[in-house]
């Protein structure tokens, strides 16, 4: 489970965040489904060679956007969407995140229907990703 | 239990030092007795009978074939190298961080340092002589045997080598910023030394090593206590 | 248990007339990694050594798991585990005597069979001779040493200069593994600040003797900003917000090194200067350590001008 996540000290992207965002993503796209247990916050740490608070913390950020949910004593898990809240931050740290990346992609010439077209690209390979994946734990 | 690990860690860094000059002496002081055995016995009784009435000045004023001085230049020779392997070397190799942070107190360290040192200089000089004092005698050599008192004064003078060993010990150990003041350890032996040999008994000569070696111990152990990395 | 497992009050050294170490405070509680920076000369070893008794504080005292690091007693010793610069050890002995020498002195602590298969695992005998291992595997020998007795306190003064990037990862991989048995305490400085951000919760920046900050890994990285102004015309004459650490300017951009300046002070200035834009540039922890240990008043980057 703990093999696809990644970190890279020495980036601009402090290593909790980056754990938040791997997370994220693969829940997102359904590698991860609702249950799912997360790396336990030892192992993760051992196998990543970090502090394992800064996985603890990954994962304390990661339960208050509501994306996991932790049972003391048995784990953490990827929670039920419906908990899920979706508050003014969170809209607007997704919004600047889409800003970065239109900017790049007027920059280096793409047409605005280009990137739209992207966009529908990759939300579809995400969304089929996660059918398929929830298909396989039928 | 710690004293042990730190004396055998000790003893095996002293034992090339040790060996070598046991050998040299060994070797050197057999031939020359093999030499002697051809002559006179004259000359060693003389030189032995003289410490008690002119005074060891005389020793060092025959000539270098003369036994007691070889025996002193081993001694020293070997006191120094000691010293210099025991306080001074640890410094250059960088490793007295390793050695400081035993969990023991700095007092067990430097005992094990110089029981080592005193063990190498008892066997490597003190017991070679004492098997060439007994060859001597034995092996029909000279014409009659040599006196004890020839035995008990090849001791004073390898005690001298004591001397030698305590005052490169005590320069080594010697955090002082100017060489004069650190090499001040050694001009404090060389000092007992010319009082020691200024003695007319053996006695006052035995006392003066005692009294010296006491100081020149305290001193060490002192400068070690405070002593920073 | 104490509540700060390393504690100094006042800490001040001087050599002659030099002063290496001016009046440093610190607590370090138990549980924590604390990364220790500086630039070469800050006086990181410095301050290890007092911590660990080998040198005499001039003023001030320090003090470890409760004990007075003048007088530290064998039992506290016991408890320490310290890896020297250098990795420096007996030359002449063997794996094997060594091993028997350090556990000798650790009998009750040391786990044989932790360090033989440590020992296993780098790949070395223990028949090798000290002086026969390259640097690196000295370290190695040196890591196991160190680690075998389960140290409390584990204090490190640069583990990992001159190992390549293998040995530096099991040098992490042994931190990780101490720090997560009950209780266990590191103190280490290092020159590498990806290692540091990747095990430290704690970052203690040291420079010129003394501490410029002592905080969380996290609160280091948020209060260090680095912000571009950019204006139509041209640059304002002063510069006065809160938190300026220093500038660089070219022609009509302004750029800002920032310690711990909100983010309505940033746009308020950019308002009341007339700057048409800013944005806050990411750094990462490398830069951030550079800008801020950066002499004061350095504000223009080197620049090599070729003929």
């Amino acid at each position: 489970m703990a093999l696809w996540i990644q970190i890279t000290p020495g980036s601009d992207e402090p290593i909790y965040l980056q754990i938040v965002e791997q997370v994220g993503e693969a829940i997102a796209k359904g590698q991860l489904a609702v249950g799912d247990k997360l790396p336990a916050v030892r192992k993760l740490a051992s196998e990543l060679v970090i502090n394992p608070n800064t996985v603890a913390r990954a994962y304390t950020i990661l339960e208050q956007s509501g994306l996991v949910t932790t049972k003391t004593g048995s784990g953490t898990f990827v929670a039920d969407p419906s908990m899920r809240g979706k508050d003014a931050a969170d809209i607007n740290m997704m919004a600047d995140r889409m800003d970065g990346i239109i900017s790049r992609g007027l920059n280096l010439g793409i047409e605005s229907q280009d990137i739209i077209a992207m966009f529908k690209d990759r939300l579809e390979k995400f969304t089929k990703t996660r059918q398929g994946g929830r298909r396989k734990n039928d | 239990m710690r004293f042990f690990a730190l004396l055998k860690k000790e003893l095996r860094e002293c034992l090339p030092w040790m060996a070598t000059a046991a050998a040299i002496l060994l070797l050197i002081g057999s031939m020359m007795l093999w030499d002697r055995g051809q002559r006179d016995i004259g000359d060693w009784y003389r030189v032995f009978e003289r410490y008690s009435e002119v005074g060891g000045y005389e020793l060092l004023r025959r000539p270098i074939s003369d036994f007691t001085v070889f025996v002193f230049m081993s001694a020293v020779g070997l006191g120094l190298a000691l010293g210099v392997r025991q306080f001074w070397v640890d410094d250059f190799m960088g490793t007295w961080g390793f050695i400081a942070h035993r969990s023991t107190r700095r007092t067990t360290i430097f005992a094990a340092k110089i029981c080592a040192g005193l063990i190498s200089m008892i066997v490597g000089i003190g017991l070679v002589w004492c098997y060439l004092f007994w060859r001597a005698n034995s092996s029909g050599y000279f014409v009659f045997p040599l006196p004890e008192k020839c035995f008990i004064v090849g001791w004073l003078i390898g005690g001298m080598g004591l001397l030698a060993y305590l005052g490169a010990g005590l320069v080594g150990l010697s955090k002082a910023r100017w060489y004069t003041t650190k090499l001040m350890g050694l001009g404090f032996a060389l000092w007992i030394f010319i009082t020691l040999i200024q003695q007319w008994t053996l006695w006052w000569g035995f006392g003066t090593l005692l009294i010296g070696t006491v100081v020149l111990l305290y001193l060490m152990w002192e400068t070690f206590l405070n002593r920073e990395f | 248990m104490t509540e700060f497992v390393l504690e100094t009050q006042g800490l001040t050294k001087f050599y002659g007339d030099k002063l290496a170490l001016d009046h440093i405070d610190l607590k370090i509680p138990r549980g924590c990694v604390c990364g220790f920076v500086g630039r070469n000369g800050s006086g990181k070893t410095t301050a290890i050594k007092l911590l660990l008794g080998f040198l005499k504080p001039t003023a001030g005292s320090s003090r470890l798991l409760g004990c007075d690091s003048q007088d530290l007693t064998p039992a506290i010793r016991q408890r320490i585990g310290y890896v020297a610069e250098g990795h420096r050890l007996i030359r002449w002995m063997t794996v094997a005597e060594i091993a028997k020498f350090q556990s000798a002195f650790l009998s009750q602590q040391w786990d044989s069979k932790f360090f033989w298969d440590m020992i296993d695992y780098f790949g070395l005998s223990k028949k090798q001779k000290i002086k026969h291992l390259s640097n690196g595997q000295r370290a190695q020998v040196s890591l196991a040493l160190t680690l075998a007795p389960n140290p409390e306190l584990l204090i490190m003064d640069d583990p990992t200069l001159g190992l390549d990037a293998a040995i530096r990862r099991q040098f992490l991989e042994g931190m990780i593994e101490l720090i997560m048995r009950q209780g266990r305490t590191i103190l280490f400085s290092s020159h590498i600040l990806g290692d540091i951000e990747r095990v430290a919760d704690k970052i203690v920046v040291i420079d010129k003797g003394v501490i410029r900050a002592d905080c969380s890994l996290e609160q280091f990285r948020t209060a260090i900003k680095k912000v571009k102004f950019v204006f139509g015309q041209t640059l304002p004459e002063t510069i006065d917000i809160e938190g300026l650490l220093h500038f660089r300017h070219s022609d009509k951009e302004l750029e800002m090194i920032l310690v711990d300046t909100a983010d309505e002070k940033i746009a308020e200035w950019a308002k009341s200067s007339g700057a048409t834009d800013y944005q806050a540039i990411n750094m990462n922890l490398e830069d951030q350590f550079i800008e801020y240990t950066a002499p004061a008043g350095r504000n223009k980057p080197f620049v090599w001008e070729a003929k």
